[in-house]
């Protein structure tokens, strides 16, 4: 049945290669043309955001200037700024991925109700359009981060961490975005939520450093594996396999998400142009 | 000179091939929600008591290749509901449908545009929605651009359309795609009278080429024109099948009787109110307008008398003396 669901996905996005590519790169235009500086508020807004939580967290409250974090049973002390920058940057696709995602067969709604569309490549090219940016804003902090703490092979996980990523949360919005489509409730309810998760994530502090069950409780949001992730990558140096505890719990989410994501898109996929 | 060859081609009906468009007993019921709590609550159980409403009741139908097939009927007897099945929008819950071939529809012609990309860049871009290749883009490239008479502005984006112009290139590129069947809704206000002309001419020569069309108006003349067969739908089902005379007789027969029977009710109605009433004020106001129903009445049943006799000429014309019942109901 999984299998049958799977094969209708595949098939949407089989012979759709080309526009996908051409509708995520509208989707890019249609974000920033009209404005003067036009792709630079791409970096502009998550700098302005980094800069006042590193100023209310490293300058306001004094203490914080710096993160001991315990790596291979040494301790390794960073730079507030240079842990929150490589926390902050999977941060600001994976919220965008979930607020935005989660809105975007409602928003192209043309698509659905007036023509003959794969409904599921909706979800692709906007998320596509959302890596382009990732991809950018990964580039500026890798310089920030070869300058402030120097590069190793370890930076190369960067290429298990980010298309995980981008599926993870493309599985996702087959959940959520058909929901949403649906019903406004659904769309209310994740955004609310997205503005809590920020805290219970280890994108400003170390979710490593926390009291005891506490530490473990951290390992099941699927946002810290991706957070710690760059880090491991970028200042770690470490494996991503070394942590084992943390990929299992991680990799049951991925197939539990996978699998749900297919049901619920088949489940409504019939159902969404007679509701918007 | 191929395309042409082509065209000739498709010029004959083949009925004793498999037909281009199939339904087998389609059904397509629509739930309403009563509320958002319910909505929202749908999207997990199932709901209890939903407010149903069949916009298709085991419509079957096949239209071979070549054919020109009309769709008359009042609003919501699912005209548009069958349109979209066809175009591939909307999927039935029961039954089953096989359309065959490209489908192009002018029915949303502005659909799938995207506004920030140029009238060229969106011809491309719709021609991969429809799943044409790089190439066959290129030569319907010319076509579009000159049809749809945008001059400098197909290198605008279309966010600076009007929207006159945004229907046009929309038109433009669905005519242009030498589509296997197309669907033609008669809400085609584009452009100005002369750009209006000129789409009906395309239409007449598309039709002519052969293509199967399925044509939805409530210009009775229009469709004569154009199709031979009619498909008549009241209410979800498909009342009657047949040639486009017949069908709109049929149509127009029922129809009458329809307000017949709604006029005697309020007839019925204002003569009760006549004779029970103590307020003089309303009687003398319903025996104002008594004569107006009564005379609109008779002019109603002329009509359908009318109708009626037409509907049996034609039949006796068309099928002989065994002209019993055709009707398919």
């Amino acid at each position: 049945m999984i299998i049958v669901f799977l094969k209708d996905i595949i098939n949407e996005h089989k012979d759709f290669g080309k526009q996908i590519f051409v509708l995520a790169k509208t989707e890019l235009i249609k974000t920033y043309k009209g404005a003067a500086i036009g792709p630079f508020w791409a970096v502009v807004k998550p700098a302005f955001t980094l800069f006042v939580y590193w100023f209310a967290f490293s300058i306001g409250i004094k203490k914080l200037g710096h993160v001991d974090v315990l790596i291979h049973g040494h301790n390794l002390s960073f730079d507030r700024f240079l842990f929150m920058l490589v926390g902050f940057i999977p941060w600001f696709f994976i919220s965008e991925s979930i607020t935005k995602g989660a809105k975007e067969i409602r928003l192209n709604r043309q698509y659905v109700t007036k023509i003959n569309f794969p409904v599921s490549t909706i979800m692709t090219f906007t998320s596509i359009a959302r890596l382009y940016v990732h991809l950018a804003l990964s580039l500026i902090m890798y310089v920030i981060v070869a300058l402030m703490w120097g590069t190793s092979w370890y930076n190369l996980q960067i290429f298990f961490y980010m298309p995980l990523m981008f599926l993870f949360f493309l599985f996702l919005s087959w959940s959520t975005a058909p929901m949403c489509a649906f019903s406004r409730d659904m769309e209310n309810a994740i955004v609310s939520i997205m503005s809590g998760i920020f805290w219970l994530t280890g994108v400003i502090y170390n979710s490593y450093d926390l009291p005891k069950p506490l530490d473990t409780i951290m390992l099941f949001n699927p946002i810290n594996f991706f957070v710690n992730g760059y880090r491991n990558a970028f200042l770690y140096d470490r494996f991503f396999f070394e942590f084992r505890t943390e990929l299992v719990i991680f990799l049951v989410e991925f197939f539990a998400l996978f699998f749900l994501g297919i049901f619920n898109y088949n489940r409504l996929r019939k159902k969404i142009p007679d509701v918007l | 000179m191929s395309e042409f060859f082509q065209n000739m081609n498709r010029q004959e009906v083949d009925m004793a091939s498999a037909p281009v468009i199939k339904f087998d007993n389609v059904c397509k019921t629509y739930t309403l929600y009563k509320s958002d709590q319910e909505r929202f609550r749908a999207l997990f159980i199932k709901p209890r008591n939903p407010i149903l409403h069949r916009a298709l009741d085991h419509v079957s139908f096949e239209v071979h290749k070549g054919e020109a097939v009309g769709i008359m009927g009042d609003n919501g007897c699912g005209k548009s509901t069958l349109l979209k099945t066809v175009t591939g929008v909307n999927f039935p819950d029961e039954g089953s449908v096989e359309v065959k071939g490209m489908v192009a529809a002018l029915l949303e012609l502005t659909a799938g545009f995207s506004i920030e990309m140029t009238g060229r860049e969106n011809i491309y871009l719709k021609g991969y929605i429809l799943g044409l290749d790089d190439d066959a883009i290129k030569v319907i490239e010319e076509k579009v651009v000159e049809f749809a008479e945008l001059g400098e502005y197909i290198d605008q984006p279309v966010r600076t359309y009007s929207s006159g112009m945004k229907m046009r290139l929309g038109f433009a590129i669905n005519v242009n795609i030498s589509p296997d069947i197309l669907v033609v809704d008669e809400a085609l206000a584009v452009g100005d009278a002369a750009f209006k002309a000129k789409c009906k001419n395309k239409i007449r020569e598309i039709i002519e080429t052969g293509v199967t069309v399925l044509f939805v108006s409530h210009n009775a003349a229009q469709v004569e024109e154009i199709c031979e067969r009619s498909i008549y739908m009241k209410k979800g089902h498909i009342i009657f099948d047949g040639p486009t005379k017949e069908t709109h007789l049929v149509y127009l027969t029922d129809k009458r009787s329809m307000q017949i029977e709604k006029r005697k009710k309020k007839i019925a109605k204002l003569e009760k109110l006549i004779s029970t009433s103590d307020n003089a004020e309303d009687i003398k106001a319903a025996e104002n307008v008594l004569p107006k129903h009564k005379k609109r009445l008779e002019t109603l049943e002329a009509d359908l008398a009318q109708y009626t006799s037409d509907l049996e000429n034609f039949r006796k014309e068309h099928y002989g003396d065994k002209a019993e019942n055709t009707e398919n109901k």
